[in-house]
């Protein structure tokens, strides 16, 4: 501030205003010593104005020189400050650059080889599943598979033990006719052993023949004879009686003992049937029961699969992320970019012209919301909230 | 035969993610990484249906479908835009280009299944 005329003390006054005052008091005629006085204190007047313009010169001199002294203390002290802060154009900014690009650059390299990876996992279940099915198909084929051929074994082989049954039955009324021909000889014994009797009889009747026939003399020779044949005959007879009792004795024998090992037979028979119906069922549901829960595991294990792959699907298009992230990425990198180039700019402009501007913040941040693309980005512009962009968001022109 | 897809889009992980959606579907799938990549490998192809992106580097997706328009061959093949972007006037511009529907990412297998077999070509 320049310093003015106002009311302030001036020495050269000092001396004036004494000599008017001495000569008003000391000096007669009083009219001559006022003259002197007045014009002693104009010359004392006019002594301080010329002092006063000559220290205010002064002075303003002295505030320029500080002004100027001042000046070129705060620009080289801003031109300092600028170049202490040029690494944040040649260095800061380019290293968040480089380190948001390598984020970027990783992030997506490990991105898509997880998503190359569960894509391959994928894949791989749905073939198992595939496979599976089709091996759980021949297990399961009506025609082919595996339990329809237990099946079809199941009803050939109970066909074949029907068979073999009608064939013991078959046995068994054989042995009722066996049993028959016992009878039967028990008769031709009884019959073998009337014949004995009756020659027995003849004999006797023969003998007492005889002694008739010798009591009658000569008219009974001939009769003699006849009674002595038939008595040979009946002797005849009455062996042959015997030896055929022997024989029906013998066959008897033989047909109760056959008859005896064909029911033993046919026990073992029936009994070695029931055991191999009981065996064969036995085996044969065992082998359906493995079959059925080797099927259901199987089943499990295609569910379980078709899961695992439905939910590897979910996580490869929630990898979807990364393009948001890399979009994102791609902005902040352009933005800290233009940050960077325009702080550099400002700065060279203030060392080439001395003229001192600030970055055009305003502008970068006008930049940076107008490449927004996603909903979560302009949210964070506007201060809100973060808006996730909907997944539901399709629109058919 | 399956019918084939090309999916244009600068992430690697999306033309996978939406790749595996398409084969899992029963399509044939090929893959152009921009706007110009894609053109080249349309060449000699038989394409029923295009998914592309909008912003990418070379080629945007706009202007990837205003080229295919001019093309004789894929006049009349259907576009899908698939992006991030759902501001209102981007659309608009999709629509004017050509393309036949939008889809903003991220996306629901199903539902961008819906949408390819409402407009593959027979």
């Amino acid at each position: 501030m320049k310093p003015g005329f106002g009311l302030r003390y001036e020495p050269a006054l000092l001396p004036a205003v004494t000599g008017a005052v001495a000569l008003l008091w000391m000096a007669r005629p009083l009219l001559v010593a006022a003259c002197l006085a007045l014009a002693l204190l104009a010359v004392g007047a006019m002594l301080a104005v010329l002092s006063s313009r000559r220290w205010q010169r002064e002075i303003d001199r002295f505030g320029e020189r500080e002004a100027g002294r001042q000046h070129a203390i705060d620009h080289a002290q801003l031109a300092g400050y600028l170049s202490g802060l040029e690494p944040i154009a040649t260095k800061v900014a380019p290293s968040w650059v480089g380190n948001l690009t390598l984020v970027r650059s990783q992030t997506e390299t490990a991105i898509v080889q997880l998503t190359e990876r569960f894509a391959g996992m994928a894949q791989r279940l749905q073939k198992s599943v595939t496979d599976s099915k089709g091996a759980a198909g021949n297990l399961d084929d009506e025609h082919g598979g595996l339990v329809s051929t237990i099946s079809r074994a199941q009803t050939e082989l109970n066909s074949l033990l029907t068979a073999l049954r009608e064939a013991l039955k078959e046995k068994e009324r054989i042995l009722d006719h066996t049993r028959h021909l016992v009878d039967f000889t028990r008769e031709l014994r009884q019959m073998s052993q009337e014949v004995t009797a009756v020659a027995e009889r003849t004999n006797l009747l023969a003998l007492n023949a005889s002694i008739e026939a010798a009591r009658a003399g000569d008219y009974g020779r001939g009769f003699a004879v006849v009674a002595d044949e038939v008595r040979k005959l009946s002797v005849v007879s009455s062996d042959t009686g015997k030896r055929m009792g022997d024989k029906v004795t013998l066959v008897n024998d033989a047909i109760t003992s056959t008859f005896k090992f064909a029911e033993q037979s046919t026990t073992n028979d029936v009994e070695a049937v029931e055991q191999s119906e009981a065996s064969v069922n036995g085996v044969l549901n065992s082998l359906l029961g493995i079959t059925e829960a080797v099927l259901q595991s199987a089943e499990q294990m295609r569910n379980d699969s078709a899961g695992i792959q439905g939910e590897i699907e979910d996580a490869i298009v929630h990898l979807q992320f990364q393009d948001r992230v890399s979009q994102i990425l791609g902005h902040v990198i352009t933005s800290v970019e233009h940050f960077g180039a325009e702080f550099a700019g400002k700065a060279a402009t203030f060392q080439e012209t001395g003229e001192l501007r600030l970055p055009a913040m305003q502008a970068m941040v006008a930049e940076l919301e107008a490449s927004y693309t996603t909903a979560e980005q302009r949210g964070v512009g506007s201060g809100a909230s973060s808006v996730a962009n909907s997944p539901e968001e399709i629109t058919f022109f | 035969m399956a019918k084939t897809i090309l999916i244009v889009d600068d992430s690697a992980s999306v033309r996978q993610v939406v790749g595996l959606v398409l084969k899992g579907a029963g399509y044939d799938v090929i893959e152009g990484c921009d706007g110009k990549d894609a053109l080249a490998k349309m060449t000699g192809q038989k394409i029923h249906l295009i998914i592309s992106d909008v912003n990418m580097p070379n080629m945007d997706g706009i202007a990837f479908v205003k080229a295919v328009k001019q093309l004789p061959n894929y006049k009349f093949t259907p576009i899908i835009m698939l992006t991030t972007e759902s501001q209102e006037s981007k659309k608009q511009e999709g629509q004017a280009a050509g393309a036949k529907a939008w889809v903003v990412k991220p996306f629901k297998p199903e539902q961008m299944l819906v949408a390819v077999e409402k407009l593959v070509l027979p």
